[in-house]
């Protein structure tokens, strides 16, 4: 299992202000690739012939979670991308065992 | 005097059977959808439109880095990712034919899956695969030990009168439990509510609404042993 590391908040508004930010970077990064963007949402590209898929879109990130420490996190951009969030209120950490959802 | 027969090369395609609800098929560069690699819709090639979609970047799976038997495979990294399809209803019987390998085992991971009352299909911790009712009980258990890096070319039907496993045709276990299915299963690469993900490559998932006979199963399953290099155990 890959590492899963993600950013854990003290408020929902620290974490959509940090989610909101991430989007931003991530449409401008992609929109710099070549990727085509309609309402804020990333277009993706058939992986045979490279044409756009309007059907097929990247709405964000990630969504945000409370935890069971009444805390909020969502999946860490980092490493893969760079978004200028580092002066924000977060705390990057891997995903505890403990906040596992159990079910059979 | 010998007569000249025109040639013909049948091959066959999961569709040649009647029912066939989904089939996803990574090889098939066509369709895939992807923002630099990660995978944002897996056309349905059985017909019905259930295209898996995944619109959270966070919870795409990856394409183009990794193969099975020089095939492309989508990659899940056992903690996010996943996709969701028009869900399938299980009330005439299903058999489910995966294509996968485990990159880590000792975790309940889901291949196939959908909300709390849905077939759901996978790993058990114990590291054999199993059917289950998802989040109310499990319906069967396999017999034969799933290894990290192996290849899972797994069969499961189950339907009112009985569930049955096979591994690469041969079979695995079989109970006569009725599972009682209330939801439709929806979802490739986790179970209900976002948990028990799959780890590992993901290279072919195909699906019926109805319990195939032992010619059709052989049909589909050496069709796919075939195109990603294994063997099947005739049934």
């Amino acid at each position: 299992m890959d590492d899963y590391l993600i950013l854990e908040f003290a408020t929902q508004n620290d974490a959509q202000s940090c989610l909101n930010t991430i989007n931003s970077y991530l449409v401008d990064y992609y929109q710099q690739q070549g990727y085509e963007i309609t309402n804020g949402a990333i277009i993706g590209k058939n992986s045979a012939t490279g044409a756009d898929n309007p059907q097929a879109l990247t709405t964000s990130w990630d969504t945000i979670k409370a935890s069971p420490d009444s805390t909020y996190y969502f999946a860490s951009p980092f490493p893969k991308y760079n978004p200028p969030i580092q002066d924000m209120n977060y705390t990057e950490k891997a995903f505890p065992d403990s906040w596992q959802e159990k079910s059979v | 005097m010998m007569t000249a027969f025109p040639v013909t090369h049948y091959s066959f395609k999961p569709t040649d059977i009647s029912s066939l609800a989904l089939w996803l098929d990574a090889s098939d560069l066509t369709t895939i959808t992807q923002v630099s690699n990660a995978v944002s819709q897996w056309n349905d090639k059985s017909g019905n439109a259930r295209n898996a979609t995944q619109s959270t970047g966070a919870n795409q799976p990856i394409t183009g880095t990794r193969t099975l038997n020089g095939r492309n495979v989508l990659d899940f990294n056992g903690s996010s990712h996943t996709m969701n399809y028009t869900g399938i209803s299980p009330a005439s019987g299903l058999t489910v034919f995966y294509m996968a390998s485990h990159d880590t085992v000792g975790t309940v991971q889901t291949l196939i899956g959908g909300a709390s009352g849905s077939a759901a299909f996978g790993l058990v911790n114990t590291n054999t695969h199993r059917i289950v009712k998802t989040a109310v009980v499990q319906i069967l258990a396999g017999t034969a030990t799933i290894t990290g890096g192996s290849i899972s070319f797994y069969t499961a039907t189950t339907q009112s009168s009985g569930n049955k496993l096979f591994l690469a045709g041969a079979a695995d276990n079989s109970n006569a439990t009725n599972p009682s299915y209330t939801a439709n299963t929806s979802s490739v690469g986790s179970g209900s509510l976002g948990t028990q993900f799959f780890d590992g490559r993901v290279a072919e998932v195909v699906i019926y609404t109805k319990i195939l006979s032992n010619p059709e199963l052989n049909l589909v399953g050496q069709y796919m042993a075939q195109k990603w290099g294994r063997t099947w155990t005739t049934i």
